[in-house]
């Protein structure tokens, strides 16, 4: 009796030893191939191709030195964190403009610089989940329980919105389209924004902080991400939100893309002051005086947006 | 394996030494299933430990192109605890905080004896680092510098310059 209970316990410790073997083994060669590493490596490879050891023997060296690491940026006004930079290592790097992904350099250089990587990360303009190291986990292509998918390109402008409010300044043709498309077609009859507007549908000022997981998703394709909400519901309302008061309108797909880029920059959250202009330029350039103009042409303008910045004026240009 | 066993018993004679091997095998073979497995559960442990990256910006930080560090400037870094000094002879990044409790460092340009007081207990520093005087025990590291491939000065406070060497640009 005694011997069996000694043998199945020693049959027991073998079984559990072996088994937390293979655990930690398999744990230690897991974390030994992720999926980031390889990128290191080749990109180590080419930038040591393309450095001279004569020119800059201390970059070279350095080079040549470095390990496999997780880069991150911490935006901590923003509350980002991006480690996109682990693979996405010669965004800023003009040696990698001809590279292939994810080495390739920014393709607008003029915008990286007013938007370092090192101080905005990624993810503020691109959406994407910036914590992740893997090519899935990022969200490159919508995933579950990420409700914020990289930005499709012809959304890009989307983000700009977000903290850009002058859109011509910026040169958001985009935005620009797309406000104006709000406005042809008399959206703000029953969309709020900004106190202007009618009340039969929802109001549209805090479209781009509502909650991506509160949205109806059932009859959406793809992803389910705000993004594909918008342009679904723009291309036909009655499917994505069966019973909505709202019909369907003509639009081309490029003039959805503008109209869901233009509603989903609409935001209200407070900017970290430094980011909120200082003061007005006193005299609008005659760009802004034409879209003024033209503004007040149309037969529903957003006169409180108007009026609302016209009356900033004195005040700003006071200080 | 098998027809040893089934010679054992049919030889009762030497069944009991086969039985002492049997038994020696299977006590070797638990303990070292697992003291590898506790080994390797350990080390795993360990690793865990030992985080990949910390919830903090990076140490490697750019500072900007080399054309707005003349010669003779002497540049603080903010919210980094870094001064950037560029002399004829090169340039290099001291940290600006205090060896002795860590309070941040005032550069001091009105002597040319002294480069940075402390404000928290007057410890005193050289432009190059050295303790002059005050509480402070230690000498202000420097931290590594180098130019990148975009022409950008960068600083790795996570490196130490222990030789004190320049970077000589
Ligand atoms: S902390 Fe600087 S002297 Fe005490």
């Amino acid at each position: 009796m005694e011997k069996a209970v000694l043998r199945k316990l020693t049959s027991l410790c073998i079984i559990c030893g072996v088994a937390v073997l293979v655990l930690s083994g398999f744990a230690a060669f897991r974390d030994g191939e992720r999926e980031w590493m390889p990128h290191q490596a080749h990109y180590k490879e080419q930038l040591l191709k393309k450095l001279s050891p004569v020119k800059n023997p201390i970059l070279y060296q350095r080079v040549l030195r470095t390990q496999p690491e997780i880069k991150q940026i911490v935006v901590d006004e923003w509350g980002a964190v991006d480690r996109c930079t682990t693979c996405h290592l010669g965004i800023e790097d003009p040696l990698f403009a001809g590279a292939a992904q994810p080495f390739k350099t920014h393709p607008y250089p003029e915008l990286l610089k007013k938007h370092p990587v090192e101080k905005y990360g990624c993810t503020i303009c691109h959406g994407g989940q910036g914590l992740a190291t893997t090519y899935r986990g990022a969200a490159h292509k919508g995933i579950e329980h990420w409700p914020v998918p990289m930005v499709a390109k012809g959304m890009m402008q989307s983000r700009c919105g977000v903290c850009h409010k002058d859109f011509l300044a910026i040169g958001a043709d985009r935005l620009v389209q797309g406000r104006e498309i709000f406005k042809q077609m008399h959206c703000a009859g029953c969309h709020r924004i900004e106190k202007v507007g009618g009340d039969v549908g929802p109001e549209l000022s805090a479209f781009a902080d509502k909650d991506p997981g509160n949205f109806a998703y059932a009859n959406v394709e793809g992803s389910h991400s705000k993004q594909a909400w918008v342009m679904q519901h723009f291309k036909d309302p009655q499917k994505v939100t069966p019973g909505t008061p709202m019909r369907p309108y003509p639009m081309t797909d490029e003039q959805i893309e503008c109209l869901a880029s233009y509603v989903l920059s609409l935001s209200q959250k407070e900017m970290p002051r430094q980011y909120t202009p200082k003061e007005q330029p006193s005299a609008p350039s005659p760009q802004a005086h034409a879209w003024t103009a033209a503004a007040q042409a149309a037969p529903l303008t957003l006169a409180g947006e108007l009026s609302a910045s016209a009356a900033d004026q004195p005040e700003r240009s006071s200080k | 394996m098998n027809s040893e066993n089934g010679a054992a018993l049919s030889a009762n004679a030497c069944g009991e030494t086969l039985d002492e091997d049997r038994r020696g095998f299977v006590k070797k073979l638990t303990g070292t299933a697992l003291a590898l497995g506790l080994a390797g559960a350990a080390v795993e442990c360990a690793r865990f430990l030992k985080p990949n990256v910390l919830y903090e910006p990076s140490r490697v930080f750019k500072v900007g192109a080399l054309e707005n560090y003349p010669f003779g400037s002497r540049t603080v870094i903010e919210g980094r605890g870094v001064e950037v000094v560029r002399e004829r002879d090169g340039m290099h990044a001291v940290s600006l905080v205090c060896t002795h409790l860590g309070c941040l460092l005032k550069p001091v340009d009105n002597d040319p004896g002294v480069g940075y007081a402390c404000p928290c207990h007057g410890s005193t520093f050289t432009l190059k680092g050295e303790v002059l005087g005050g509480p402070a025990p230690k000498d202000l590291p420097w931290y590594e510098m180098y130019l990148d491939q975009t022409g950008a000065l960068v600083v790795d406070a996570s490196k130490v310059n222990h030789k004190r060497s320049k970077l000589p640009v």
